[in-house]
């Protein structure tokens, strides 16, 4: 019969805790789909498709950028295809503006906003609208004396044929009249590739400006648990610190760092943390300091009972007769003791880090870098809850985002709680 | 008597250090609340630079301003017509403060409530739901769960109102919104503040005397098993302050709360200097009962 030890035990507990397990499960899977995810779906979240703007989950489109430009050998503008045949179907497309006029209900005249052009008739919506009669109910609001909709006008479809010989250039282009053809990626019906379809697909939608959802789920994820472990870490290495310090040196010098503990604990730093973001420029390295310089008080307060749990124990006291020096006692003998119950609750002190930096980011403060702004999930879900709607058609925005957070923090909070459940079942916070 | 001296003491010094760092730190940022307007001249912003004394050595600055502020003017707003920053304090403030207070008692109610039930059969599915729907509501952000609220009970149920400020009604979903990770966290408290009462000597002595289970765990495990949320709950007021920056913004609630963030990001000084300040006697005030409440609920802590 074998023995068990307490680290073999601690891990027993967690196995029967199905709850954290799950939650560690979870996390894995979000910090895979984050940081390998954006490799996997290949289109750039940078990608701005202006003409699609918000569309919802699935949505499809022909591979393409907003414009494509063709011309005999040269390399394709705004494509990117691989050695073969070609072939793209397009329908150039107007947006035409259409005003309704009424007058004593009865219609007076449809004509088009640009040229002025009248109609007779125009078909809406199944209803037909013709000028001198009652329009249909419920197209006009009460008062209402002018409408304006906008209609689409298709003209006649073409094929153009082309292929892409080894170098990557554009041969035997078949047009018309001249060498170079530009198309908008709005007017493309399809592009097929050795007769295969080009399509993106856009699981999750695509955002505001056309960007990818997903991938910007994916990259803000990034963001987010970066700055939830970093700061985390500035945390942890302060907290460890000061809170050794304080166990070891005792007396007077602990009581005042802990009072000092003590007394910062009860200021409101997310406000402090929030000046500090307005103020000098949101960078990302400021944020884990200052993130970090919240959150440490917790840390030093754990990491010091448990240094002062250890420091009578008889080997530390053979440690100190054998003249190893104060140091050579803190790192090699007292902290690497500390470190499980520190490794349970920077577990617990992650998920916070992510909401407080969320917090900001929802405020209308996202970090920045060199300048640019880094969309954490935060952001995203502000913009979602931004761009939402009225009753809320484009619920994707706001939805993908928040459950993707969700998911993290749940996972997060689960295993955290499980492993001080199982590591430290004392201590209950 | 000592002891409430101690933490009175202990209380004054934090507001002192709040007071001081939110002021050098607003004061030796780069730019000014004059800066961001191009059209004034020159010679203007050197008036207004002189009039509120940004002219002279920061020290003497914070010497007048704390000098002011002891004897109750805390200055004007920079960039809302000369308002008295007292003015806008005193309309912003009861908003905040009606949504944290219903937070809160929203917070105590739900969390001790399910903690004691959970507390009462451990291990049982009542306990492992209570658990695990807490870990959800610690996981679930405000602006998560406020637009879910608002989305579902005012969008498509049109039960209560969207957004905005004016009867009891409208604070409803915001107060339920800032309540739950505070309900979440309450609940595991007090489950395990229960569980660690209820295994102890006197309990199973009063059992055995033959009290009523109704009043074992109201008079004598109560007690003891509510110090943990006790001992958490200044700490848990002072994030709900944090919090309702968040909820006023989602629900449009005139509070304290936006005005600080627009003020910050104004940098309108006295209006952020005045938030701060009044946060943070708030948050002390807080503080200093919750650790009153626990002198009395626990008499061993009165020693120190």
């Amino acid at each position: 019969m074998h023995s068990i030890s307490p680290t073999q035990m601690a891990f027993m507990r967690l196995y029967k805790n199905k709850l954290s397990l799950f939650g560690g499960v979870l996390v894995l899977f979000m910090i895979i789909f984050c940081v390998f995810g954006p490799y996997i779906f290949a289109d750039d979240a940078s990608t701005i498709r202006l003409f699609f703007g918000a569309r919802p989950p699935l949505f499809s489109h022909p591979d393409s950028a907003s414009q494509v430009m063709l011309t005999a050998n040269k390399k394709p503008r705004g494509l990117t295809l691989d050695e073969g045949k070609v072939e793209i179907k397009w329908q150039k497309q107007q947006i035409q503006e259409i005003r309704i006029v009424l007058r004593r209900g009865k219609v007076k005249s449809i004509q088009y906003q640009k040229d002025a052009k009248h109609l007779n008739k125009i078909k809406l919506n199944n209803n037909l609208i013709i000028v001198g009669q009652k329009p249909p109910v419920g197209l006009f609001k009460p008062h209402q004396r002018v409408l304006i909709v906008r209609q689409k006008k298709s003209f006649a479809t073409h094929i153009t044929h082309f292929d892409i010989d080894k170098t990557g250039i554009v041969k035997n282009l078949q047009t018309a009249n001249s060498t170079t053809i530009t198309l908008k990626a709005e007017n493309i019906i399809y592009i097929k590739h050795n007769n295969k379809l080009k399509t993106i697909i856009h699981l999750l939608g695509t955002d505001e400006l056309g960007r990818d959802l997903l991938q910007r789920i994916m990259l803000g994820g990034r963001v987010s648990l970066l700055v939830g472990i970093v700061a985390t870490l500035v945390s942890l290495i302060i907290g460890v610190l000061y809170g050794t310090t304080a166990a070891y040196m005792g007396g007077l010098i602990d009581k005042l760092m802990m009072g000092l503990v003590d007394i910062l604990y009860a200021l409101p730093f997310i406000f402090l943390v929030l000046l500090l973001m307005v103020i000098f420029d949101r960078n990302i390295l400021l944020l884990f300091l200052a993130l970090g310089l919240v959150q440490w008080l917790t840390m030093a307060r754990i990491v010091r009972g448990q240094v002062l749990s250890l420091i009578n124990q008889d080997y530390i006291q053979a440690a100190k007769l054998s003249g190893a020096s104060v140091f050579k006692i803190l790192y090699k003998h007292i902290v690497p003791h500390t470190l499980g119950t520190v490794i349970v609750f920077t577990t617990l002190m992650v998920p916070t880090v992510i909401l407080e930096e969320s917090f900001l980011a929802f405020i209308g403060l996202p970090v920045q870098y060199q300048g640019t702004t880094l969309d954490s999930w935060g952001s995203l879900v502000h913009q979602g809850s931004l761009a939402l709607g009225e009753s809320g058609q484009k619920y994707w925005l706001l939805l993908f985002p928040s459950l993707a957070m969700v998911f993290t923090l749940f996972g997060l909070n689960a295993l955290g709680d499980g492993l001080r459940d199982a590591f430290d079942p004392k201590t209950k916070v | 008597m000592r002891f409430f001296f101690a933490k009175i003491i202990y209380a004054v010094t934090v507001l002192f250090i709040l007071a001081t760092v939110t002021f050098l730190m607003i004061r030796l940022a780069p730019g000014g609340p004059f800066s961001q307007d191009q059209a004034l001249d020159v010679s203007v912003t050197d008036a207004l630079n002189k009039r509120y004394h940004f002219d002279k050595p920061i020290l003497t600055q914070y010497k007048i301003y704390m000098q002011n502020a002891l004897s109750g003017d805390l200055g004007v707003s920079l960039k809302q017509k000369n308002k008295p920053v007292s003015e806008i304090i005193v309309t912003h403030l009861p908003p905040s403060l009606f949504l944290g207070a219903i937070a809160i008692v929203l917070a105590l109610l739900i969390g001790c409530s399910a903690g004691i039930v959970s507390s009462l059969y451990p291990n049982s599915g009542v306990d492992y739901w209570c658990m695990g729907l807490s870990v959800i509501g610690i996981s679930l952000p405000a602006f998560v769960f406020g637009p879910l609220l608002q989305t579902f009970f005012a969008r498509y149920l049109h039960w209560l109102p969207v957004a905005g400020y004016g009867d009891i009604w409208h604070l409803f979903l915001p107060s339920l919104t800032l309540a739950l990770p505070f309900a979440s966290r309450f609940a595991r408290l007090m489950r395990s503040g229960m569980l660690e009462v209820l295994n102890q000597d006197f309990i199973r002595t009063a059992k055995s005397k033959g009290v009523r289970p109704f009043k074992l765990i109201t008079i004598h495990a109560l007690r003891g098993g509510i110090l943990p949320v006790v001992s958490y709950l200044g700490p848990a007021i002072a994030s709900i302050t944090t919090g309702s920056l968040v909820v006023e913004q989602i629900f449009a609630i005139p509070g304290l709360g936006r005005e600080f963030v627009q003020s910050a990001l104004n940098r309108d000084y006295f209006l952020v200097m005045g938030t701060v300040i009044v946060y943070g006697v708030f948050i002390v005030i807080c503080n200093l009962i919750s650790n009153f409440m626990y002198a009395v609920l626990d008499p061993r802590v009165r020693e120190y």
